[in-house]
């Protein structure tokens, strides 16, 4: 079953993610990427990050999408990229593409790690909160609170840049 | 339970993709887009290895990587589209005012 589960996901995901590179349209590519974030947040729901599963998908499918829609429509893009897919770069950068896999892929495999399965995993359902919470408030609780700083500055920022003059 | 090796595998495909987005497509906003999809492969290896070592670090470093990353990218797009207002275009190839 959840090998099953897992294959679907995966399968949706790698698919979705080509779509994205290659779409000629803007738009289907903004519309793969948000088939590429839910097929990943429910592969994080599948190993029992059902929070994180969560937050990818009210932040990635949901918001971070509809930023990149907007930005499309605001500046009224067309299929002006179809040269793309042609010539030395296209060709460089798959090559570059596929001996980053490889080297990701042979180190990945010389891990003593490789086929572990993991014995207990994350702790299922409310647990996983409660735990989830403790850790980032307790232990990791300055680099919380300096993400919402760096919320804020991002905030101001974008206000700044995106005025008109 | 899946071994933990498909969840590697699979986020570096997804890493290769982006990669070659990045490198190949000239439109900003794609770009854009397969860097989302670099810094998504990314968290799953990081939910992985958390999962395989039932350990909460790695799911609250993912936390941390999408919060940078909902940042980034809205300052990003904020550019982006102040660099549209400015010369009309979003082609990375004429974005060239600090060539020298």
């Amino acid at each position: 079953m959840g090998q099953f589960v897992f294959a679907l996901l995966a399968l949706v995901a790698v698919a979705s993610a080509v779509i994205v590179v290659a779409a000629r349209r803007v738009v289907a590519s903004a519309l793969a990427l948000v088939l590429c974030f839910l097929a990943v947040a429910g592969l994080f729901i599948l190993q029992g990050a059902e929070f994180l599963g969560a937050v990818q998908i009210m932040l990635y499918a949901g918001s971070i999408v509809v930023l990149f829609v907007f930005v499309v429509m605001l500046a009224n893009l067309r299929g002006e990229e179809a040269k793309d897919w042609s010539g030395p770069r296209a060709f460089g950068a798959a090559l570059v593409g596929v001996a980053v896999l490889a080297q990701l892929l042979a180190v990945f495999s010389r891990s003593s790690n490789w086929l572990a399965v993991p014995s207990s995993g994350l702790a299922p359902g409310e647990g996983h909160v409660q735990v989830l919470g403790k850790v980032l408030f307790r232990d990791y609780l300055l680099p919380f609170e300096i993400l919402s700083v760096i919320l804020l500055a991002a905030l101001f920022g974008l206000i700044v840049i995106g005025r008109r003059k | 339970m899946v071994a933990v090796s498909w969840y590697l595998a699979l986020g570096a495909v997804l890493f290769s993709i982006g990669l070659v987005g990045v490198l190949v497509r000239r439109n900003i906003v794609v770009m854009l887009m397969s860097v989302e999809l670099m810094v998504n492969a990314v968290n799953l290896n990081l939910v992985a290895f958390s999962n395989l070592h039932a350990h909460y670090t790695g799911l609250v470093l993912a936390l941390f990587v999408i919060g940078v990353e909902a940042a980034e990218l809205g300052v990003a797009l904020a550019i982006i589209l102040a660099w549209h207002r400015h010369s009309g275009r979003l082609d990375a190839d004429s974005a060239t005012l600090l060539k020298g």
